[in-house]
């Protein structure tokens, strides 16, 4: 069955890319057609409209499906270091409770994954953490989250790829000063 | 001797009152054992867990109508919150359960796209279609191919799209019913029942 759904999931998301209808999602589908049980997906939050903290960043997901899929959930990773309360920042494992057995529910299917964890992005759970750090950092003092936020998003370079993304806001002439821990980092996207 | 919440029936969920367990004897005994096989036999993810519980519950709801206890009740209760909270105890269904569900004619369904949820295959293109309603309730019609439901729900007792428990669904109408009963019951003995009342 997993085989038969995953065929079906990837001929939708062919006809209708997800990215049509969630911007954020810029890709989803399988490395190759020859393992329909090996995805990846890139995922974005492209202005501080988005997401006050993860503004400019895109991110690369692992997603490994299982043979008893739908029946089990996949298991998803970030590739790309995020700093996030629920994310580990370096084995980009992420703690959602619809990722986990017990909360999944077989009637979902990968783009609602994705529109998960963009959700848990938008609103960290710092009750329940993978990144102490980040955790406490969010809870205390959310002007350095957002600083920790942006500067490791400069240190390992996910900021949106203007060239291969799909239209949005950010353009050349809107490049972002980010303020780092009081000291000015220019990061030039594009 | 009876403590301030016993005589005013009040429940002390915090305390569960161990001292006193310890000197109930026999039925005492019995009921730890209970537990402990309950306990012991929770870890794997058989269906046969959802009879342990059944018959746990059922021991402690006979042991709390036979001396009136509230320790029985607030066990049960227990229980019934860290089954929840961790989600492993009592999760799946029966396969004689699978077979009660309710059978839905393919040419009933109205709506010709109407598909699986599951394998999100059409219900109308299935040769020997088999689809079974759960029994979520609220007047919703969530159905699905008994051949993909089956495997979910015998791993996990909810309704893939509302979430519904399909057990605690079962559960609510026995309870229901168990209830009407020990009322009928209570009617005809409340002045032994008086008597009774005061325990320890
Ligand atoms: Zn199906
Ligand atoms: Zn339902």
């Amino acid at each position: 069955m997993a085989e038969r759904r995953l065929f079906q999931e990837y001929n939708r998301y062919k006809k209708s890319p997800p990215s049509k209808s969630n911007p954020q999602i810029i890709s989803l589908n399988p490395i190759s057609e020859d393992n329909i049980f090996n995805w990846q997906a890139i995922i974005s939050k492209p202005t501080k409209k988005d997401n006050p903290f993860y503004y400019g960043g895109q991110w690369k997901l692992s997603i490994a499906v299982s043979r008893q899929y739908p029946l089990e959930p996949p298991v998803i990773k970030f590739i790309t270091p995020i700093v996030h309360p629920n994310i580990n920042l370096k084995t980009g494992e992420i703690c959602l409770d619809i990722l986990k057995k017990d909360a999944w529910s077989p009637a979902w299917n990968l783009e609602h994954l994705l529109v998960a964890i963009l959700m848990l992005l938008d609103s960290p759970e710092p009750d329940s953490p993978l990144n102490i750090d980040a955790a406490n950092l969010y809870r205390h003092d959310p002007v350095g989250f957002q600083s920790m936020v942006q500067f490791n998003m400069w240190k390992v370079g996910s900021f949106v790829d203007v060239k291969k993304s799909t239209p949005t806001t950010i353009t050349k002439s809107n490049q972002v000063i980010r303020d780092v821990s009081g000291s000015k980092i220019r990061a030039i996207i594009a | 001797m009876s403590t301030y919440e016993e005589e005013h029936n009040i429940q002390d969920r915090a305390n569960p009152r161990a001292d006193d367990t310890t000197a109930r004897g026999r039925q005492h005994a019995t009921l730890s054992n209970i537990i402990d096989t309950f306990l012991t036999t929770s870890g794997s993810d058989t269906p046969s867990n959802a009879y342990a519980m059944e018959a746990l519950t059922s021991a402690l709801h006979h042991l709390s109508d036979a001396d009136g206890s509230r320790l029985a009740q607030t066990l049960m209760e227990s229980l019934q919150d860290s089954g929840d909270i961790d989600g492993k105890r009592s999760k799946g269904v029966s396969q004689e359960y699978l077979d009660t569900l309710e059978r839905v004619k393919v040419s009933s369904i109205s709506e010709d796209d109407a598909f699986c949820p599951i394998c999100t295959n059409k219900f109308k293109d299935d040769k020997y279609p088999l689809v079974v309603r759960l029994p979520c309730g609220h007047g919703v019609n969530h159905i699905y191919d008994l051949e993909c439901v089956g495997p979910w729900l015998q791993m996990n007792s909810t309704c893939p799209l509302c979430r519904t428990n399909v057990l605690e669904a079962e559960q609510n109408r026995r309870k229901k019913i168990e209830e009407e009963i020990r009322r009928a019951k209570e009617e005809d003995s409340e002045e032994e029942e008086e008597d009774w009342d005061v325990y320890g």
